[in-house]
């Protein structure tokens, strides 16, 4: 027989062997059955959170619905006064009262891979004009309790769950020979150990790879994914867990073919698996603490409040100046006492933005310090590198939710942009009443033309790539491991 | 006897150099944990304090203005960081610590610690508790399948089951031994920086109960787990099935329980959508009203003071005062059903989780350790719940300033520090341990349980154990 054939046959031996093993099956039906309920229960959040989103919209419009009675109501003369706050028609009183925009992070089609930080981080944010620096910092609220023991979804299952199944797999199945004392009669045939642990770390990566990818496909269209919508993301996705659990089955081969039994390869598995999974990221944390040092928002709330407290004692200044950069010279002569609260609002938070910039700029300069060490940490510990992947893949990650952030801040200059003018305009050149006895001020009644946001979000060419590039890296990895370990693994080690 | 053979074990399996590392490493990390823990917990509280003192300050020296307008100017409020974070972060990074005290608002609490988080400082808190619930279980298994399985693995289980004079003493001193060690490196060094951090408490006597009753509640954890694995050992054919065993134990009643017992919490007791609440809220109570509301609100006034016209009472009383009252008590009763109802599902979705305690020692002991710690949902709500009757006194006393002023001569009413010091400050106390207890029995009578038929477990494995 020639080499080739004897090596094809130890092969399908080995492909046999380990299909007919039950552990395997056991864990691909464990990684199956957890797995979907994982998915179930974020795509269970997801759908909470978008039926929020629609609510808001449907809100929304109804608000712009009642505001065009009102405006059509003060439209007509009354002997009512209708007092600049409750005056939806003049556009200082609606900029402040009742202009209502929110802007939303919707959830992509495979968002149920991983909640990410999706029950952490707003999936909608109203604006305000007057909020300082974006949107109003608000929150969904999931309960404190699972955001800190947090939510079983599938990244859970298939970042810390998976590896393990894998390392107890091909420890069990590896090591059968060796721990039932049997090993010396494979040694005894015409085979070198690293063909024979080859044969066999290929047997296992041959079920174990595209069994996992299926599982998770299998699981993601349980929880009602659009797996064939887009296939290059579920793609993307089956190669990058296929990827992940080469790498570990790698380990647990290395381990093997370096003379250990089941309980070492075990162990080696779950201690590289701790390091990976809490070490890391915890060094990666301590890190950002003395490179960066997290801002500390009651420090950052005592210095808003200082700045206020400033800016109000010379509103006045602060107003008159403003209004001259705005509106030009002749608007020094403007008495700012006489400007209702809306109006000088508009000049104030511009002072306030301006003088609390540097504490912006601290808080972005911490976001790019944190994001640099997450890219580190990704590279350093498979878990986090995973997660990430399938976070961003799921549009649940950080990276997504901070480019949401900025969108939201821009779609605010935006507003400002429309808005502003509108309510400084009546300040040079005051309009005269729309009607004669009406008690709406009429300035602003065009709704219709306030601007609405879009997020424009990453493509799935560009997630499926940079997904694809952690499942090369940790292909890579894989190989290497592989080979260090089966390249070592020169003897039977029979005597250990 | 089984003194002499609990020290024999301990003894033994100090002697075990890579066993001895393995657990040194373990007590090195909760003991540095807890001390990063502790510092970081001072200094938020000092900055806190600090940042507090100005406030009062602020809202002391705010000048003269009108009572409303002070109303909205206010104070922030920030939640104290308690001593025995220190130990058990519990919900603290994933809960504001800030709230803006202001008129015809019940305000969030901002700024929790996580918001911005990347998914690495996530998987990255330092928190003592949390590593001990999480990864103790290991170190436990560890020094378990070292007492008890390699015995059978060498061959000499025979003799050392003919040295004792019972099985039930030959198990009761595997125990004995592993939970002592696994005490003295996972408790004690977590517990000894609890000491340091209530030593400069100002509740000293509670977080003293407090300190002890964790202490108590986590050497129950490590005593389960160590009655646990010495079982699955002892009961094991082989190494390698205990080994499996203890490693797909900790799996299920351990890594996983916590995340599954959360999502099987939330299934059974579902919340409602926040953002519906806030939706609500926000129709119901809204800060500004419409000239329609204003109309209804003064008829009301009207009625209140016995008149038909609002110029008959212009020249006793501001009618925007009371204005300002009638719709802030409104506020009161729509805050209480929407988001005091909320936060009523949110801790009975606490409950329900602390009763898949029966499942799971973790998820018993995680509930236990944060009740006691003060940093479970109770306490963050106990909290809220102080700020927002704060909130309403202040604002309330406002508007009784307010009202029998109405303006004279067009000029509005103003006051000054006469009144602002007439608002205490914000002093907060976190509730007495009793409180804390009640919230965890579910929690604690589950560890009881657990400890009971882990005990009884292991005493029916020893007694049926053949070499």
């Amino acid at each position: 027989m020639t080499s080739a054939a004897t090596v094809w046959m130890l092969l399908g031996y080995e492909w046999r062997r380990v299909l007919r093993a039950p552990i395997v099956w056991m864990a691909l039906g464990l990684l199956l059955t957890a797995g979907a309920a994982g998915a179930l229960n974020a795509a269970r959040l997801h759908a909470n959170q978008t039926a929020d989103i629609a609510r808001m919209a449907e809100q929304e419009g109804t608000w712009y619905a009642d505001v065009r009675v009102r405006a059509a109501r003060y439209a007509q003369p009354s002997s009512t006064p209708v007092p600049y706050w409750q005056d939806p028609t003049g556009a200082s009183g609606f900029s402040r009262y009742y202009l209502r925009r929110f802007a939303a992070k919707p959830h992509l089609p495979l968002s149920m891979l991983a909640v990410g930080q999706s029950d952490l981080q707003p999936f909608a944010v109203p604006l305000r004009l007057e909020t300082l620096f974006g949107g109003d910092r608000v929150y969904d609220y999931q309960p404190p309790r699972a955001l800190a023991t947090g939510l079983f979804d599938f990244s859970f299952v298939l970042v810390f769950v998976l590896p393990l199944c894998i390392g107890v797999v091909v420890a069990v199945v590896g090591a059968h020979e060796r721990d039932q004392d049997v090993l010396s009669l494979v040694a005894a045939q015409p085979l070198t150990p690293r063909r024979w642990w080859s044969a066999r770390l290929i047997a296992l990566a041959l079920v174990l790879a595209p069994g996992v990818a299926v599982v998770t496909v299998i699981a993601l269209v349980v929880a009602g994914a659009p797996v064939l919508g887009d296939g290059r993301e579920t793609l993307a996705v089956a190669a990058l867990v296929a990827a992940h659990t080469l790498l570990w089955l790698a380990l647990g081969g290395a381990c093997l073919a370096r003379g250990q039994g089941a309980i070492a390869t075990a162990s080696v598995i779950t201690g590289v698996w701790l390091c990976l999974t809490a070490g890391v990221p915890l060094a990666g944390s301590l890190a950002v603490r003395l490179v960066a040092g997290p801002p500390t928002a009651v420090a950052d709330v005592n210095e808003l409040r200082r700045t206020t407290d400033d800016v109000q004692s010379g509103a006045d200044a602060v107003v008159a100046r403003r209004l001259v950069a705005h509106l030009g010279p002749t608007a020094a002569s403007i008495d700012p006492g006489s400007l209702d609260y809306s109006t000088r609002l508009v000049l104030i938070t511009e002072e306030l933005e301006e003088r609390l910039a540097s504490q912006e700029r601290r808080r972005q300069a911490y976001a790019r310090t944190s994001a640099g060490i997450a890219a580190i940490v990704g590279w350093l510990s498979p878990q986090v590198a995973v997660q990430t992947a399938l976070a961003d893949l799921a549009g649940t990650g950080t990276s997504r939710h901070q480019r949401f952030l900025s969108a939201v801040r821009d779609f605010q200059l935006e507003l400002r942009t429309f808005m502003n003018p509108r309510v400084l305009a009546p300040v040079r050149s005051p309009v005269r009443p729309a009607c004669n006895g009406c008690p709406g001020r009429l300035t602003f009644t065009d709704y219709d033309a306030i601007p609405r946001f879009t997020l424009q979000d990453v493509s799935a060419d560009a997630r499926s790539a940079a997904a694809l590039v952690t499942a090369a890296w940790l292909g890579v990895l894989a190989l290497v491991v592989a080979t260090w370990g089966i390249g070592g693994g020169t003897s039977w080690h029979l005597g250990s | 006897m089984l003194a002499r053979l609990v020290r024999l074990e301990i003894l033994r399996l100090l002697r075990e150099r890579s066993l001895a590392a393995a657990m040194g490493v373990f007590a090195a990390v909760l003991l540095l944990s807890a001390l990063a823990s502790w510092i970081g917990v001072r200094q938020d509280a000092g900055v806190k304090a600090a940042v507090a003192a100005e406030e009062r300050q602020r809202w002391l020296g705010q000048g003269t203005k009108n009572p409303h307008t002070a109303a909205h100017y206010s104070v922030y409020a920030f939640k104290p960081a308690q001593p025995l974070q220190a130990v058990d972060a519990g919900v603290s990074p994933f809960v504001g610590e800030a709230v803006w005290l202001e008129a015809h608002l019940q305000n969030d609490l901002l700024f929790r610690p996580q918001q911005d988080a990347h998914v690495f400082e996530r998987l990255g808190l330092i928190d003592p508790a949390g590593l001990l619930i999480r990864f103790g279980p290991l170190a436990v298994f560890l020094l378990a399948f070292a007492a008890a399985a390699r015995e059978r693995e060498h061959g000499v289980l025979g003799l050392a089951l003919g040295t004792t004079a019972a099985r039930g003493t030959y198990g009761g001193a595997k125990l004995a031994a592993v939970a002592v060690l696994s005490t003295a490196t996972l408790v004690v060094p977590i517990a000894l920086v609890g000491v340091l951090a209530i030593s400069d408490s100002s509740a000293p006597a509670d977080d003293v109960l407090r300190l002890a009753g964790w202490t108590l509640g986590a050497v129950t954890y490590i005593a389960i787990l160590a009655a646990i694995a010495v079982s699955v050992c002892v009961a094991a054919r082989s190494a390698q099935v205990a080994f499996g065993g203890l490693l797909v134990a900790w799996l299920l009643i351990v890594l996983a329980a916590l995340p599954g017992a959360s999502a099987a919490a939330a299934w059974r007791s579902p919340l409602p959508s926040f953002e519906a609440v806030k939706l609500t809220v926000a129709a119901e109570a809204p800060a500004y009203w419409s000239p329609e509301v204003g109309a209804e609100q003064i008829a009301t006034i009207l009625q209140r003071y016995g008149v038909t016209r609002e110029a008959d009472l212009e020249q006793r009383v501001s009618v925007r005062g009371a204005q300002l009252d009638v719709a802030e008590r409104h506020s009161h009763a729509v805050f209480d059903r929407e988001i005091g109802g909320f936060y009523d599902r949110v801790q009975a979705q606490d409950h329900s989780y602390a009763q898949f305690g029966w499942f799971s020692p973790a998820v018993a002991f995680h509930v236990t350790s944060t009740a006691l710690a003060g940093t479970d949902f109770f306490h963050h709500r106990h909290f809220i719940d102080f700020a927002e009757r704060y909130r309403r006194a202040l604002v309330n006393r406002m508007n009784a300033d307010l009202i029998p002023h109405p303006e004279t001569d067009g000029r509005e009413y103003t006051n000054d520090i006469a009144l602002w010091a007439e608002v205490p400050a914000f002093d907060y106390a976190q509730p007495p341990v009793s409180q804390a207890l009640g919230v965890a029995r579910p929690a604690l009578l589950a560890l009881g349980g657990w400890l009971l038929g882990a005990v009884a477990m292991l005493v029916t494995t020893a007694a049926r154990v053949k070499p």
